[in-house]
């Protein structure tokens, strides 16, 4: 037997040595934290996920990502590559939804903005830019809009695509808000002009389902670019939600830090800037359009400590302001994360200085929803582990 | 029985081995003679299995098994074992893997070769290395002997205690297959002959019949056969 | 199986020295690697309190905890540390070719006798691949149990006020090529050095294709190299770098997984029916 020691014992070392380690790796895991309810209704946190920081005071490099739903913390650090690259999200999102009900439509569709769902159908509209670039800077660039139908009761799939032109200097496209109307699929897409300067200019694209007949039309909108110059600079923002059914879109457009709004009706393609007379100061808050309403949170109620915010609201129809919500209690000195969702507004700040928690608030009745808070669920470490945490994003599954 | 059936081996273009078929029974020394690159030892590596052939090769009507090298050898010009070894090292990896190593034998066979068993492999002169070669080989209780070449730069009495080794029960009942080119020393020990040139068998006899029948030697065969 | 295990200890010792070799010197250098690494922050730790007046606590407000890792930043500490890792890699992918060449082409002709035992030949084919893995497994469980001694070091040459003791696992897991070796993960060790053994396997049939074919075999090495280039683009094919991929990221797994099988599993059996039919001596 003596003869096997080098084998024996290299072995036996091998094996014991890294089988110890990965055991007691496992056991190394950052705490489990769950959003735990303190008030209110737990329907309107179902399928979201917060996501924070989790930062270990003993470790140099314990700053891992965390997901944190109501059922538990998900560390993606802590997953192997494969499967992060399964399960990106902590919740089931639309996406999945569709993926179960329709696989083999659904492949390479990924932009949530892309769709439009009704009773009768799923569409899925994209458009791509072709890479190749010729010399000549007066030629225009090849791109592909693709189209794609499916009937739910029949379960038959329509493709339409076509090849359109577009400036030389645009470097890509993005489908933002998909609508119906009369039989006609009508995106809202921003071309992206990128050669010089940035310059993302809106266009509407038509689609009828019945001839198959594709336009698209630039829109003009006063006061804003179509053309990159050397230094330009536009953001647009869509300020409607995804997936929601609409018949006004809300642009936001930044130009060299300068904002304006303008409301584009998706039948017409009718624009018409939105002034916010004697509000315009409501240019420079954060907006978002839902219903008939626009919704601009402000944050700093008290600007003494810098402590609360508040929503206007501003009707499309009647063209009212109302203050729908005030709330002076929750600290957004830091650390503030929002996300709207219909008519209501999730926030997470700080509470006295203690504690991330999470408020949902209506914003028609103004009324505080919920309130949960991200607590440990290992009573030991409870308190160092939740001023471990530290919240810094809201996923409501929108994009 | 060894029997080798039209046995094809090409290196690149050439063909060293074009058809060769002989037998070599149990209880023969059967000799395989040629010129310089004439195959004798690709003869030998193909029946073992250590190069790939056309054609067939079977031992007692079977074809080559792992399990068979218990039942046939293979003595190589060069030693099997690596150089840091002891040669008790050697003998106790050949009790390990074989079960029909005869350590009794070894023994002998160390005593009459005169090999210390603590000398390293890397420490042998090439008489001594082909003694131990020898031994490896002869301290299997195996039906079939495959020697190559087992004089070639050996002196005068290393050769004589190897040649000793032939007239010795040691080898006997065995079917052994010897090649060599210098057939002086073991002419008498041998009984039977193949001749190989240009990839084929030339020639295949008894030592025995064409002394009696033909009244030649082996070499007076082989001159015959070389000079045309 | 007893004769594999006979054949895999024989492996084993044939190399056993120069390893042994290897990991002393593993150990010796990590070891003055961090003695040195922590005698340097000492001083530099005392000369900045001389200069600034600094009491311990000041120094550490100032510039925080000293950690194992910082060892291996100072002066040519990394070397050190990092040269007897990358000197085994090298040690033992050099022996990966060697540990087949050397029957061939040593003093004595070994190979002779390892494929005329009377054991299948595929015993010796995985001695020697288990040998390499066992050559490497050894280095990693080394270089696991390194790190609690060297952690040792660290503590008793620097002061409690300046040294902070980090975990085994968050030491391994900092960016270096240790978190390649010693993954974090089990299933991310699992995935690596699955890959270094289908990795390995395909080196071995490439060897075996060139012992059994000589000079015709290097062409077929580079033929089965484009094979393998082949295969190994079906998941580009497939997109898996493409946001917007026609295929699900499982499927592209899965196809991957399938893959790193047909290869590992198709060189495999490739190598052993070589081995059996068309080696040559």
């Amino acid at each position: 037997m003596r003869k096997y020691m080098v084998t024996a014992v290299l072995l036996v070392f091998a094996v014991v040595t890294i089988g110890t380690y990965y055991a007691q790796a496992s056991q190394e895991t950052p705490p489990n934290y769950k959003l735990t309810m303190v008030q209110g209704d737990a329907s309107l946190v179902e399928g979201i996920a917060v996501y924070g920081n989790y930062v270990s005071k003993d470790s140099t490099f314990g700053i891992e990502r965390a997901y944190i739903t109501t059922n538990g913390t998900d560390y993606p650090d802590e997953k192997s590559a494969i499967s992060q690259s399964l399960n990106r999200r902590p919740m089931k999102t639309q996406l999945d939804r569709w993926i179960e009900e329709h696989r083999q439509f659904m492949r390479g569709k990924t932009n949530t903005s892309g769709f439009y769902e009704n009773e009768e159908m799923l569409a899925y509209v994209n458009a791509t830019v072709d890479t190749k670039r010729s010399n000549d800077p007066s030629a225009k660039r090849n791109a592909k809009l693709s189209i794609s139908l499916l009937n739910k009761q029949k379960n038959n799939t329509l493709e339409i695509t076509s090849d359109i032109n577009v400036d030389h200097d645009i470097s890509d496209m993005y489908v933002q808000n998909v609508q119906l109307v009369n039989q006609q699929l009508v995106a809202m897409v921003f071309l992206n002009h990128s050669a010089k300067g940035y310059v993302s200019e809106p266009q509407i694209i038509r689609v009828n389902l019945t001839t198959k007949e594709i336009t698209n039309e630039p829109l003009t909108l006063p006061g804003a670019k179509s053309v990159a110059a050397n230094g330009d600079n536009q953001f647009v923002r869509l300020a409607n939600q995804n997936l929601d059914h609409t018949d006004q879109w809300i642009l936001s457009v930044s130009k060299d830090n300068h904002k304006k709004a303008y409301q584009v009706d998706v039948k017409t393609g009718q624009i018409s800037p939105l002034t916010f007379q004697g509000h315009e100061m409501l240019l420079n808050n954060i907006m978002n359009a839902y219903g008939q309403k626009i919704y601009f949170l402000q944050k700093a109620v008290s600007s003494k400590e810098n402590i609360g915010f508040a929503v206007v609201s501003y009707d499309l129809v009647s063209k009212e302001y109302e203050t729908t919500l005030k709330n002076t209690n929750i600290d957004l000195s830091e650390n503030i994360t929002y996300a709207f969702k219909q008519d209501h507004l999730y926030i997470m700040g700080y509470k006295n200085f203690k504690g991330n928690r999470l408020y949902v608030f209506n914003l028609t009745s103004g009324n505080l929803e919920y309130e949960g808070k991200v607590v440990s669920t290992e009573a030991a470490n409870q308190a160092e582990d939740e001023a471990n945490m530290d919240l810094d994003f809201i996923d409501l599954d929108q994009f | 029985m060894i029997q080798v059936n039209q046995m094809v081996k090409i290196y690149g273009f050439k063909k060293v081995l074009n058809g060769v078929s002989f037998t070599a029974a149990k209880g023969e020394i059967t000799c395989l003679i040629g010129i310089n690159g004439a195959g004798k030892s690709t003869v030998l590596k193909s029946i073992m299995g250590l190069t790939p052939y056309k054609g067939e090769v079977l031992i007692d009507n079977a074809l080559l098994t792992p399990v068979m090298y218990e039942e046939i050898t293979f003595i190589p010009d060069s030693l099997t074992m690596p150089s840091n070894m002891r040669i008790a090292d050697c003998l106790s990896f050949m009790a390990d893997f074989y079960r029909n190593w005869n350590a009794e034998r070894a023994e002998e066979l160390l005593k009459f070769f005169e090999l210390s068993s603590k000398d390293r492999v890397s420490s042998l002169s090439k008489g001594m290395a082909a003694k131990l070669n020898l031994l490896l080989g002869l301290a299997l209780d195996c039906d079939y002997i495959l020697m190559d070449e087992p004089f070639s730069g050996i002196d005068m009495f290393s050769r004589e205690q190897i040649t000793n080794v032939f007239t010795s029960e040691l080898i006997e009942d065995r079917g052994v297959i010897i090649t060599t080119h210098e057939i002086n020393d073991i002419e008498h020990l041998i009984d039977k002959v193949v001749l190989l040139q240009h990839g084929k068998v030339e020639r295949e006899f008894y030592c025995e019949e064409v002394r009696e029948q033909e009244g030649k030697s082996i070499t007076d065969v082989m001159r015959e056969v070389y000079k045309k | 199986m007893r004769a594999f295990v006979k054949l895999l200890n024989f492996e084993m010792n044939r190399f056993a020295k120069i390893y042994i070799g290897l990991m002393v010197l593993t150990v010796a250098l990590q070891l003055a690697a961090v003695t040195i690494g922590a005698n340097h922050w000492l001083d530099s730790a005392n000369e900045a309190m001389r200069v600034n007046q600094w009491t311990l606590e000041q120094y550490h407000n100032m510039t925080g905890y000293i950690q194992l890792n910082s060892m291996m930043y100072a002066r040519y500490n990394g070397l050190l540390y990092f040269g007897p890792i990358f000197l085994s890699i090298t040690v033992l992918l050099i022996y990966s070719c060697f540990i087949w060449y050397r029957d061939w082409r040593g003093k004595n002709t070994v190979v002779y006798r390892l494929l005329t035992l009377p054991s299948n030949r595929a015993n010796l084919y995985f001695a020697k691949l288990v040998t390499i893995l066992l050559f490497v497994f050894g280095l990693v469980a080394l270089q696991i149990i390194l790190v609690p001694l060297e952690r040792l070091i660290a503590q008793s040459i620097l002061p409690a006020e300046l040294y902070r003791n980090i975990s085994v696992f968050d030491f391994l897991k900092y960016p270096t090529v240790l978190k390649v070796l010693v993954p974090p993960y089990f299933s991310e060790f699992v995935l690596y050095y699955g890959l270094g053994i289908t990795g390995l396997i395909v080196l071995f049939t490439a060897i075996l294709m060139e012992r059994s074919y000589r000079l015709k075999g290097i062409g077929l090495i580079v033929l089965y190299l484009a094979v393998l280039a082949g295969l190994a683009s079906v998941p580009y094919l497939m997109g898996y770098n493409r946001y917007d991929s026609y295929f699900y990221p499982g499927e592209i797994i899965g196809a991957c997984l399938g893959l790193i099988v047909i290869i590992a599993g198709g060189s495999l059996w490739y190598s052993l029916y070589l081995l059996r039919k068309k080696i040559s001596v």
